[in-house]
């Protein structure tokens, strides 16, 4: 088993973990945390899409370096994974805020608690 | 020159927004209203015999790869409908300046307006497109106008619009397939595309007709879209029932007589018996609608949702009269659309004087008005003289030859029907005669005063026109023989006073029978100078033997003669009415898609779901677009 | 053209300052919305479309491309023209952070649009998801809350789906580019292809408000101001509209015709689309709620508009377009003046709103106008959307014809319930019930004006027909009015 098709395993089954705690957990702190681990899941696939086995660091320091180009890692992934862990680290923070208020509102942090004011007010 | 064509549907509509800024004014208003109708009716008039007026104007719009043009005709047909009604909403116009005082007052005047914009846009629409946007117009402003603003009428609209949406939505699917055949909206190419498709898939012919012979069935009540006019009528502002009665009624006749017909009666279909298959159908839904008609007709007790159902049922005999594809049927059905347009507002605007004085609609509550309101009296005496079809006034031509035609084509069931409905409606005619304007005058009608000067003129000249067209029907029949003309029949120019027959030696000379009548008339009124005066009680003068209703828990009123009058042939029908309840199965429809609604309300307000739903439209995704 | 940045750069800054504004706040916003609308229809009007912009210099694949076809401008203008009229309509003062996020939304929907990278688009996306949540949650209560909760929790979970998406794309093609990527397609093999779709279409559709992505919808448009529903509605449905002829319709066809490369997944989108127009129209209909009535209507007309989309031809698509202006206009109507309505009458219920249009009958003709438009009444804008979808699915398959009788059906639906409300503004007012307040004259005006637009579009639907003909055109062969124009030396 290669080191990439570890990467692999590890990510897609990270990212059914997550999926996994999304559809179950009531909890919302719960529900968070379930995607952020798809967050990471995804995280790593993106890395190991651009995985070279014993690869080099992708930076042209001199000629010389152009010549093991082919050997080297695939940056774009790792920039887009910055990214991404940006977006994700400001989703959850903005998240969690969210929940404290939800928590204030609801006196619960169960997420079935949201509808019981509109069912009464239906009726 | 202003186009002529453009100024007809502009006016009303220019109108229409006029009066929706001086609402409150509904003196000027209504006057207005009178006077566009007086416009119209004027410039229709003028227009007879100028078949070749057109109007038409490009939307830049692209479809079948040619630009799309609205346009408007004059055509003898479309003529022909459209100025009897606008004659007719002309003197229902009259009638509403004094019907909506400030009590009464509907404020309903632009959404009238606009109806009467999509009235002429229906009747000259020279495409399918200006047909269906004319008609759609129709159906929304009718909804306003029959809802008015008042909740409960609201509900009987509620369900008259559902029908109507169902009618449109089926009209465009129609328009649509036909128009693909046809790669153009124009109506006449359609129907030759329609008559050529006949030849080669005849079921997929059926459909399409019968896609379009829905909204027309649906906008005219014939079977088994029969019951919403009870609902509409009843609801609808007392002034506007005679419209909806009288022209909107008529929407469905003349998408029958414009589009259907032609293509039944030249498209190559198989015989059955002397005419074919689909125009049996047609007979037949004509006469359950008029036999169902009458028979609901005789059981109601409220007056507008009776003549609602009598309504239906005369336009059942017009479908008949049409289905016989004979130039006998189609001049009978359409003199008796004129001829019930007529009727009709006598009718619906006597009654509408009558609950204009007193307020109640229920026949039971009312009675001896005759005495207080004598020429409301005489009108809807006339009217429903007229509407038996009885000779000496206009109803009776219009039938004779419907019924004629329909024994010449041995169309024997049918005329069993026609007769039966015939004779049913001498039930219900009479029964509101006898309640309403015979009969004991309650005691709180002793100070009600006959309808003001401007409801007696429509009336009265609703009246001379009965009689008028009774002694010389060429007044219809002439422009009805040009619509004939003009769809390609060969016959002659109508005579003033003789009515052409499908048997020989059975032409009718309708002024020697007025004549006859007369003579009877006269030798009736000497027997009443004559004879024995009658005698006078109290309307609670009956068999309570001493013992007043309240003691067995009841009122006066459940002892009234006209209660219940026709208890036991109501027995009789009902189990046949319940089997056939169209009403109770759209109800039913109705209450299913509520509770789905509420389901998925529910479904929506959870949060907990969201989450499998979304897994749950992957699956589908990936079931859908990946495994298989 | 590089000054198109400008239409993401400015809102940001906006964002940033709004910080510092205090009560200028709401001026800034509305010069800047302003600026952006004016500056949007003069480069629509410029002439110079279509045009690729690259960003920093950096060519296409390797840098980042805006790309400004009579399309995605068209679509600008609607967003901001919604924008603008959202903050017209803005009740009561609001705080830095309502502005602050307002503008990052702004930025983030026009992003959205002129975005010629897959990945950006990602990043835009999430955006708006922010922006949008924030705002939502905005009156810190109960409902709200819940509501803003539901939507980000929904959307996160899409937005991973879209990211392995892209992820994959990444690794197969090499490439992040759009137009890169549709040129490229006809290399992937058929199952890959298939689930790069599948999980793209998931991360787009809960944007879409398609069913069953959309459970979010109704407490959304329930949690938030009217404001905030025209934001939703006008922005981020306008923008998600776009995201499907780009996504869709430019990046997965065959030879950029505008037909999916792959017909059982268009079938299914389909389905879906005939589902959520099924499922919301049924749900409308017995729903008291007026906001809810009107968020289960927009989800109904998302799926129309997708269905026109997918059937793929030019009548269609024509009509998948004039059904996007129609909805565009008719619901922003709509909302506008239940804004305006819920606040007179104190009630969320539109059975306590008698006796409105007889106040207002310029807003109640308005609202009557709106619904009509959206029921595709002729002589309103919304019929010849439904015109020409009803004609491109009956020239398609018989699996469209049944679409388009499922169409008709739910379009009985939808007039019973909009004019059985636009009804009950026209009853008498119940004696009991006072109005709270009265409705600003600003809302009306906005309202009226939009309702002559309507009819303007529905008298003569040549007034918007060469913009939608360019915008169709664009579609249907994309090879040459899009890819070309990113790519022009190949």
């Amino acid at each position: 088993m290669t080191m990439l098709n570890i990467f692999l395993l590890s990510s897609t089954s990270l990212i059914f973990i997550g999926l996994y705690g999304v559809l179950t957990r009531k909890n919302i702190v719960k529900i968070l945390l379930s995607l952020n681990i798809i967050e990471t899941g995804i995280n790593l696939l993106l890395v190991a899409f651009g995985y070279v086995e014993n690869g080099e660091v992708p930076i042209l320091t001199s000629s010389e370096s152009l010549k093991n180009i082919v050997n080297m890692v695939d940056p774009v992934p790792q920039a887009l994974v910055l990214t991404s862990i940006v977006i994700g680290l400001g989703t959850t923070a903005f998240a969690l805020g969210l929940t404290i208020r939800y928590y204030k509102t609801h006196g619960t942090l169960s997420i079935d608690a949201s509808d019981e004011e509109e069912v009464m007010l239906n009726e | 020159m202003v186009d002529k064509m453009l100024m007809m549907i502009l006016i009303p509509l220019i109108t229409a927004f006029l009066t929706t800024i001086i609402l409150k004014q509904h003196k000027v208003v209504w006057t207005l209203f009178l006077a566009v109708s007086g416009y119209l009716s004027y410039t229709l008039f003028t227009m007879y015999g100028a078949w070749d007026l057109t109007w038409s104007i490009e939307l830049g719009y692209k479809i079948f790869d040619s630009n799309l043009v609205l346009s408007l005709a004059n055509n003898p047909l479309g003529w022909f409908f459209a100025f009897f009604a606008s004659v007719t909403t002309m003197l229902i116009a009259m009638f509403s300046i004094a019907f909506n005082d400030d009590k009464h007052d509907s404020k309903t005047a632009p959404i009238w307006l606009i109806l009467i914009f999509a009235n002429i846009g229906i009747f000259f629409a020279q495409d399918w497109l200006m047909f269906f946007g004319m008609w759609e117009m129709m159906s929304m402003s009718s909804y306003f106008m029959i809802a008015h603003g008042k909740e409960i009428p609201a509900k009987a609209a509620k369900f008259y619009l559902s029908l109507s949406l169902v009618g449109t939505s089926t009209l465009l699917l129609g328009i649509i397939s036909v128009a693909r055949l046809s790669q153009t909206f124009d109506i006449n190419a359609s129907i030759d595309s329609l008559i050529n498709l006949f030849a080669t898939d005849y079921n997929k012919a059926i459909l399409y007709i019968g896609l379009f012979a829905v909204t027309f069935f649906i906008k005219s009540a014939v079977f088994p879209f029969y019951m919403w006019p009870s609902k509409a009528y009843a609801e609808s502002p007392d002034d506007f029932t005679p419209f909806l009665s009288t022209v909107m009624s008529k929407y469905g006749i003349y998408g029958i007589v414009l589009f259907i017909l032609p293509i039944l009666q030249n498209a190559d279909i198989p015989a059955l018996g002397q005419i074919n298959e689909p125009a049996y159908i047609l007979a037949v839904l004509g006469a359950i609608t008029s036999v169902l008609g009458t028979i609901l007709a005789i059981f109601e007790t409220d007056m507008k949702k009776l003549f609602a159902y009598s309504s239906v049922a005369n336009i059942g005999y017009i479908v008949m009269g049409l289905s016989t594809l004979s130039i006998i049927g189609i001049q009978g059905a359409l003199f008796h659309s004129i001829n019930h347009m007529v009727i009709k507002s006598a009718i619906f605007l006597s009654l509408a004087a009558v609950i204009y004085r007193t307020g109640e609609r229920e026949m039971h509550k009312l009675g001896g008005l005759a005495y207080r309101m004598p020429l409301t009296f005489m009108v809807y005496l006339l009217g429903i003289i007229s509407a038996a079809g009885i000779p000496p006034l206009n109803g009776f031509a219009s039938k004779w030859l419907i019924i004629q035609a329909l024994m010449s084509q041995n169309m024997l069931f049918v005329v069993i029907a026609m007769i039966f409905a015939s004779t049913g409606a001498f039930m219900y005619l009479f029964r509101v005669l006898a309640s309403v304007f015979l009969g004991q005058l309650p005691d709180k009608y002793k100070h009600i005063k006959e309808a003001p000067l401007l409801m007696a003129i429509p009336m009265t000249i609703i009246m001379l026109l009965m009689l008028a067209i009774g002694v010389l029907p060429g007044i219809i029949m002439k422009p009805v023989n040009a619509v004939l003309i003009g769809m390609g029949y060969d016959v002659q120019e109508a005579s003033w006073t003789t009515v052409h027959s499908a048997f020989s030696n059975s032409d009718l000379n309708v002024t020697n029978i007025f004549y006859i009548f007369m003579a009877g008339a006269a030798i009736a009124l000497v027997f009443y100078l004559f004879s024995a005066k009658s005698v006078k009680v109290t309307q609670d003068d009956n068999y309570t033997a001493g013992e007043l209703p309240s003691d067995w828990g009841t009122t006066p009123e459940r002892f009234n003669f006209s209660y219940g009058f026709y208890q036991p042939f109501k027995e009789m029908f009902n189990p046949m009415m319940d089997l056939i309840s169209f009403d109770r199965w759209m109800a039913a429809f109705g209450k299913i898609v509520e509770r789905i609604s509420n389901g998925l309300s529910v479904l929506y307000t959870k949060s907990e779901g969201a989450i499998l739903m979304l897994y749950i439209g992957v699956a589908i995704l990936i079931i859908g677009g990946w495994i298989i | 053209m590089n000054s198109s940045l400008f239409l993401i750069i400015i809102p940001l800054m906006g964002a940033f300052i709004a910080l510092f504004a205090k009560k200028a706040n709401r001026l800034m916003a509305i010069v800047i919305t302003l600026f952006m609308e004016i500056f949007s229809i003069i480069i629509y009007l410029s002439g110079k479309l279509p045009v690729s912009v690259e960003i920093g210099g950096w060519q296409p694949p390797y840098g980042i491309n805006f790309v400004l076809t009579p399309l995605s401008v068209g679509f600008i203008i609607l967003i901001n023209l919604a924008a603008i009229i959202s903050l017209f309509i803005i009740r009561g003062e609001k705080s830095y952070q309502f502005y602050s996020t307002y503008l990052v939304l702004l930025a983030a929907s026009n992003g959205i649009v002129l975005t010629g990278d897959i990945f950006n688009f990602y990043i835009f996306s999430e955006l708006t998801a922010f922006g949008i949540t924030a705002l939502i949650a905005y009156p810190k209560d109960r409902k709200s809350t819940g509501a803003a909760i539901k939507y980000l929790i929904l959307a996160s979970t899409a937005a991973a789906f879209l990211l392995i998406g892209i992820g994959i794309v990444y690794k197969t093609l090499g490439t992040l580019n759009i137009a890169d990527i549709a040129s490229k397609i006809s290399l992937l093999d058929p199952l890959t292809l298939e689930l790069i779709i599948i999980l793209m279409l998931t991360g787009i559709f809960v944007e879409l408000e398609l069913f069953p992505f959309n459970m979010w919808v109704p407490k959304a448009y329930l949690g938030g101001t009217a404001s905030v529903n025209v934001m939703l509605h006008g922005m981020l449905g306008t923008a998600g509209a776009y995201t499907i002829t780009r996504i869709l319709l430019t990046m997965f066809t065959v030879d950029g015709s505008g037909l999916l490369v792959n017909v059982n997944i268009a079938n299914s989108v389909i389905v879906i689309a005939l589902l959520t127009i099924l499922v919301s129209e049924i749900a409308a209909f017995n729903e008291k709620k007026i906001k809810k009535v009107l968020a289960f209507s927009s989800m109904g007309q998302m799926g129309l508009i997708i269905f026109g989309f997918m059937i793929g031809n030019e009548q269609a698509i024509v009509g998948a377009f004039y059904l996007v202006v129609a909805n565009f206009v008719a619901k922003t109507i709509l909302f506008v003046l239940t804004g305006e309505f819920i606040a007179m009458s104190g009630s969320g219920n539109w059975e306590d709103m008698k006796g409105i249009g007889r106040k207002h009958p310029v807003a109640g003709l308005a609202f009557v106008i709106g619904s009509l438009s959206l029921m595709g009444v002729p002589f309103f804008a919304g019929f010849w959307g439904k015109l020409g979808l009803i004609q491109g699915a009956i020239n398609g398959s018989a699996f469209m014809v049944v679409g388009i009788v499922i169409v008709l059906i739910t379009a009985i639906i939808e007039g019973i319930y909009f004019l059985k409300i636009a009804h009950t503004l026209f009853l008498e007012k119940d004696s009991d019930r006072e109005y709270l307040s009265k409705a600003r004259v600003h809302s009306i005006v906005i309202a009226a004006i939009l309702a002559l637009a309507i009819i303007a579009i529905g008298v003569k639907p040549g007034l918007i027909e060469s913009n939608i003909n360019s915008a169709t055109d664009e579609i249907l062969n994309s090879t040459s009015n899009y890819i070309d124009i990113v790519f022009p030396r190949r």
